[in-house]
């Protein structure tokens, strides 16, 4: 079977700035892949390249063997991206901004309409749904836009800091989320400063600095292979 | 069209806002007001106004010259009191003006002596009515002079055209315009057209500012609120976004220059009935502009329309262009700065020259502005400048499909994303 996603050699430069050195790495279908390291360490740079909005400078990127350059509508068909600061239109209802993105997805209004209902179902935000995003706090609305970036089925769901400044409550509740999609064939990348939940969340693990992945296995690899408890302590290794 | 369709209904929701609408839904009301408030003045200024009028004789010139004010609109109080005590009455009865005759206003316009009649108008404030009040005792004046002097020559000379000993040459004036020749002066065709187009310029630029300021803010939002990067990973065409965007700045531009300008125009009405008003104002012809061709067919409200499309089309794709290097709707409002600048340019050159007596080089500037072909256009029609409408048509044209396509351009690119970040690194 050929790879979710398949880097190879991946530079992307802003001017002089190398914030993507060269990495390699792949995801098998179906897997959660987790992307750990340091701020500016070069996460987002990549998660971009691969959802399309940014072009490698050098190198190829293949999303289910579709050239993310040269095929990036057809592998916009099949990826859904949440951005780590990403936000709704405030003005729009809850529902209301679910409906206008599953339009992009579908020209069937039946289908579309199961879009929104199952969009509806992730959120959970109730009778809240119908209510200005402008009145969400920061959990409801992430839990909007993860409900966004899942109900259309992705192949991959790429999430970047997907519990970015939540809660316990809603952080747990977004990891059984992912969890739960993963389990019926989602393909995730996820990047997030926290080991232990990617560690929870991840099959395998990919750690990036200044724009190099200097480890790559899955948790327990990792672990056993630095003599760790879990993947902070193998971050901290891995730095020294 | 569904995908573009649900984009322009997006952008509209989220332009139409409350606090968007609020200082537009302020200025109406406020012009409203004011429209309103002239009217009532207009009103009082048409009500019959009291005099008192100070006479000391009880010959039948003033029964005449008293029957005749009240025919043209003032109650007239008699009084013999002296001129003093009759102007300590009119402050304190609330009259518009004391008239004094002289005691022997009779037997001086027997002699054919020139008689002064004091006219004290009471001042209580400087409204448009009262201005008119006063023109109006003034012409009244006049009407009765030529009145009495009609009268006093024709007793001296019953055999003899009064009216052409008063004014025995006249001029007949004439306009030309386009071959065609209509009566009428070069003063009053320009009064008739400023006081029927005076508008046009006021609407354009504000649709096209408004409808700058309305994509500037789309694209400052979508960078301001983190949504652009999801709406550029959605599978849709780039250019379906740009289009979409452009055109629900426009609808939504539209809408609101629409409130706007019924506010505008029932105030501006409410002067031009006043000008009407004022007894001075030469009584006009209106079909005095069609028999001159100067009134605008359907056909020329027609491309008038087209070349505002266009030059709005023109403002939202370089508005979009220069939005991009924005990071938010505050400074996506200061980058579209130029553009605005660009469109004052033509407003206020078609205002205060005549186009044709400006030197080459404004001349240049202003056929390069894509902006300046709607301001243009309603005067070129007039004088039938066609090849100017035609350059105009075919240059937005041009400079919109480029723009555009270079909008559409940068979407596809990541440059959306990096602009500000390459900007940045290069100082």
């Amino acid at each position: 079977m050929s790879d979710a996603v398949a880097v190879r050699d991946l530079v992307r430069t802003y001017g002089t700035l190398r914030a993507v050195d060269g990495i390699s790495f792949t995801i098998r279908p179906g897997e959660i892949f987790g992307l750990i390291g340091p701020n500016a360490s070069g996460k987002t740079t990549t998660l971009r390249v691969i959802a399309t909005l940014l072009k490698p400078t050098s190198g190829e990127v293949k999303v289910f063997d579709l050239d993310v350059v040269k095929q990036a509508n057809a592998v916009r068909r099949l990826i859904s991206y949440l951005p780590e600061e990403a936000g709704a239109y405030k003005n729009l209802s809850g529902i209301d901004y679910l409906r206008f993105m599953a339009t992009f997805y579908t020209k069937d209004t039946v289908e579309r309409d199961k879009m929104v209902e199952k969009g509806m179902e992730i959120a959970g935000l109730a009778r809240r749904i119908k209510d200005k995003v402008a009145t969400y706090s920061k959990g409801m609305a992430r839990k909007l836009l993860l409900a966004r970036a899942l109900m259309v089925m992705p192949k991959l769901a790429i999430l970047d800091e997907p519990t970015s400044g939540l809660d316990v409550e809603n952080s747990m509740e977004i990891r059984e989320k992912i969890k739960s999609f993963s389990r019926d064939g989602t393909t995730f990348l996820i990047s997030s400063h926290n080991m232990l939940e990617v560690e929870f969340l991840s099959d395998r693990v990919g750690i990036i600095r200044q724009g190099k992945i200097i480890a790559l296995g899955t948790p327990e690899e990792l672990k056993s292979r630095y003599n760790a408890l879990n993947l902070e302590e193998v971050f901290v290794k891995v730095e020294v | 069209m569904r995908v573009l369709g649900t984009i322009i209904v997006k952008e509209m929701r989220e332009l139409l806002t409350r606090k968007m609408l609020l200082p537009f839904v302020a200025i109406m009301v406020l012009f409203l007001f004011i429209g309103r408030a002239i009217r009532g003045e207009r009103a009082k200024s048409s009500a019959p106004q009291p005099l008192l009028v100070v006479v000391h004789d009880t010959a039948s010139i003033i029964d005449t010259l008293i029957s005749r004010l009240e025919k043209s609109g003032f109650i007239i109080t008699r009084t013999d009191a002296s001129k003093d005590a009759a102007l300590k009455r009119a402050q304190e009865e609330n009259f518009s003006a004391l008239l004094v005759f002289p005691e022997s206003i009779a037997q001086q316009l027997a002699k054919a002596e020139s008689v002064t009649i004091e006219v004290y108008t009471i001042i209580k404030g400087f409204s448009f009515a009262r201005v008119i009040r006063s023109v109006k005792i003034k012409s009244t004046f006049n009407q009765i002079n030529s009145e009495l002097s009609q009268k006093t020559l024709q007793n001296l000379l019953p055999n003899l055209p009064v009216e052409n000993i008063q004014q025995p040459l006249k001029t007949g004036e004439f306009v030309v315009l386009k071959g065609r020749v209509a009566k009428g002066t070069p003063e009053l065709i320009q009064g008739l057209i400023i006081s029927q187009t005076f508008l046009i310029p006021i609407i354009f630029l504000m649709v096209i500012i408004y409808a700058s300021q309305m994509i500037a803010a789309s694209i400052g939002q979508e960078k301001e609120n983190k949504t652009l990067e999801t709406l550029l990973t959605v599978p849709i065409n780039r250019v379906a976004i740009v289009i979409g965007k452009m055109l629900g700045a426009a609808v939504t531009a539209v809408v609101i220059s629409a409130i706007f300008m019924g506010a505008l125009v029932y105030y501006g009405t409410a002067f031009s009935e006043i000008d009407q008003q004022t007894p001075s104002s030469t009584n006009v012809d209106p079909s005095l502009l069609y028999r001159l061709g100067l009134n605008f067919t359907p056909e020329a409200l027609t491309i008038i329309g087209l070349t505002l499309f266009l030059a709005i089309l023109a403002a939202l794709a370089l508005a979009t262009l220069l939005a991009v290097f924005a990071d938010d709707a505050k400074s996506a409002q200061a980058a579209i700065t130029p553009l605005m600048l660009l469109c004052l340019i033509p407003y206020f050159f078609t205002m205060l020259f005549d186009i044709n007596t400006l030197s080459l080089p404004l001349k240049i500037l202003l056929f390069a502005i894509p902006f300046s072909y709607p301001f243009l256009t309603p005067q070129a029609l007039i004088f039938g400048n066609y090849p100017l409408i035609l350059l105009g048509i075919g240059y937005m044209l041009f400079f919109s499909a480029t723009a555009i396509l270079i909008t559409a351009r940068i979407f596809a690119t990541d440059y959306l994303l990096t602009a500000r970040l390459r900007l940045w690194r290069r100082r």
